[in-house]
């Protein structure tokens, strides 16, 4: 028997469960989410595995009201809501910065601005140009960060989830990207210069840039970076391995997880 | 007469009502595709290339990309139908009506009526439905069925290239609000069309086959599977059934359902849809309101079940009424004896 007073107690305690009767670590964060009901999101860190991490998500928890069960329940979790320049525009992403700065949320808006919103440019569908300038006029600090520099959305990042975690309320990062690939996989993506995506690949790619920022500074050589890539892709190689062998789902799958049937 | 897609049929519809008409424009989120960027300005011409070309011929006055804002796009279509254009607003799946509804159905459907007859929105809100591209629950939906249970809008269902362009046109022309939903996996499909502009007016199903033992209803993608079914179940078991396409849900041809049931005396419902409140009860409700004594078997409905679409496509597969799931139905119904 296992007494917790908070639910998330018990995603942990199943995992261990699992580990305990001589599974991997990702096949017991598989089998244990088989035994979880209800909505949730979850990492998974194991202790001597430090380059394993399994995320799992069941839900979507929606910012505003991730963060106002964080306040009610006084937990030190902050909500962080991934939007668009697309989305950015939308009426429901004014709405909730606005009840956010009333309700003093600890939510963080961060608005990655890759330029287009499916074939349509930023340029053209942002009126005034300025996400950040927009989040302000909320009542929310904003700011606007170089996406290519992973130092700075770092910083920005710091700020905003320490104000939130001190009732300082929510904020808006807006994050200066760009996009590799088009809107979805068979996007010809003829809405695009001719070069380009050979232009960004060769001066935007934010990998590219700390590269060379923590070269410069003397702190990681090439020889490690390069480890933690090749690392990184067999991780990378090793999920898609193991969710390509996982079977299909079973028919009962259809019918699960509605809350009537008929 | 020349072999078109109903693509094809849309586009050339939506082109010959604009040249006809200056009023006419088309709103929406990459109607054109491209607007502000370095690359072509007619990048997409739709989602799935409905609106292709009619950019470079009509200009961006009237062929207006808008941002992804499906409130404002409704929005500013209702309020210009009101006042003088006739918009075609593109909502480009019928699932992003929960981010628009209330342009729709507290708006544009009310105009006529609050103001006394004195108000007309001649507004089309071309939507994409049906499962069946691993699109997952949010891009999926079928949800004619809301429409259609909205006074104060109609609702078109097309199943076919020539029905597609006669129905988008009358739609055009139509004085009250139009949701015109296009089944996003029937794009390709060919049928004859006419080269000139032609209306097809709603309320008028089509009998898509003739037979005496069994009324089969279906719509949009189903109106196929159920004529798959219905080949099978001539070839294999005899029975000769009718199978009718509504074309149109709002106003919906009661009669054409009604007269086939009084000889047949069975009938079989097909909507992909989910089952509760849906097309597939509503018509059931009617046969057993106004055909009761003709009925010789109870009333069968083919659905989807009461769930979201899956993304899995061994369970979308399961998920879509199969031609076999409709001949199954059909025989119960056939073989019933009381």
């Amino acid at each position: 028997m296992f007494a917790t007073e908070t639910d998330s107690e018990v995603a942990a305690f199943v995992v261990e469960e699992e580990l305990a009767a001589g599974k991997t670590p990702e096949q017991a964060v598989h089998a244990a989410l088989k035994r979880l009901r209800g909505a949730f999101a979850l990492v998974y860190l194991f202790e001597g595995e430090e380059n394993l991490l399994v995320g799992a998500r069941h839900g979507p928890p929606l910012a505003v009201g991730a963060a106002l069960t964080a306040k009610t329940l006084g937990r030190n979790t902050v909500a962080v809501s991934f939007t668009g320049d697309g989305g950015s525009n939308q009426g429901t992403t004014f709405e909730a910065m606005n009840m956010a700065v009333v309700l003093k949320l600890p939510a963080i808006f961060v608005f990655e601005n890759n330029q287009y919103g499916e074939g349509t440019a930023f340029e053209y569908a942002v009126g005034s140009r300025d996400i950040a300038g927009r989040a302000a006029g909320f009542g929310l600090p904003a700011v606007k960060v170089n996406g290519d520099d992973f130092f700075e959305v770092h910083e920005a990042a710091r700020e905003a989830v320490e104000r939130a975690r001190t009732g300082g309320g929510p904020s808006a990062i807006e994050v200066d990207t760009c996009r590799f690939y088009g809107h979805h996989s068979g996007d010809a993506q003829l809405y695009r210069a001719k070069d380009e995506v050979r232009s960004l690949r060769e001066d935007r790619d934010c990998l590219k840039h700390f590269r060379r920022r923590v070269g410069e500074a003397g702190l990681l050589d090439g020889a490690e970076l390069d480890r933690v890539e090749s690392e990184v892709a067999a991780l990378i190689d090793h999920a898609v391995e193991v969710a390509r062998a996982a079977p299909p789902p079973d028919s009962e799958a259809l019918l699960r997880d509605v809350y009537v049937s008929y | 007469m020349a072999l078109k897609s109903i693509r094809q049929a849309l586009n050339e519809g939506l082109a010959q009502e604009m040249r006809r008409d200056p009023r006419v424009v088309v709103i929406g989120e990459d109607v054109a595709g491209g607007a502000g960027s370095q690359g072509q300005r007619d990048a997409y011409g739709g989602v799935l290339g409905v609106t292709k070309g009619l950019f470079g011929e009509f200009g961006e006055s009237r062929v207006i990309d808008t941002p992804i804002t499906e409130s404002a796009i409704m929005g500013a279509a209702a309020g210009a139908a009101v006042t003088g254009l006739r918009p075609v607003a593109e909502l480009m799946f019928c699932d992003f009506l929960g981010v628009c509804f209330d342009q729709i159905l507290n708006q544009a459907a009310k105009f006529r009526y609050m103001f006394g007859g004195k108000a007309k929105t001649p507004l089309v809100i071309r939507t994409m439905i049906g499962a069946g591209r691993s699109a997952a629950a949010q891009h999926s939906q079928s949800l004619y069925h809301i429409f259609t249970s909205v006074p104060g809008l109609k609702c078109v269902v097309p199943s076919n290239a020539y029905d597609a362009k006669g129905l988008l046109i009358q739609a055009i022309r139509d004085d009250d609000p139009v949701i015109f939903c296009e089944h996003k996996l029937m794009y390709d499909l060919r049928t004859e069309v006419p080269d000139e502009p032609y209306t097809i007016p709603f309320g008028e199903a089509n009998i898509v086959r003739d037979g005496d033992d069994v009324t089969v209803v279906a719509l949009a993608r189903m109106v196929h599977y159920a004529g798959e079914a219905i080949d099978a179940l001539a070839s294999e078991d005899g029975i000769e059934c009718e199978l009718i396409d509504p074309r149109t849900t709002s106003p919906l041809d009661e009669d054409t359902i009604l007269e086939s049931v009084e000889r047949t005396g069975r009938l079989v419902v097909v909507d992909e849809a989910t089952p509760r409140c849906s097309m597939a009860a509503d018509i059931a409700a009617l046969v057993a309101d106004k055909a009761f004594a003709f009925l010789k078997a109870p009333v069968k409905r083919v659905t989807a079940p009461h769930t979201p679409v899956p993304f899995a496509p061994s369970l979308e597969k399961l998920y879509i009424p199969s031609p076999e799931r409709i001949a199954e139905a059909v025989r119960k119904v056939h073989g019933y004896a009381r």
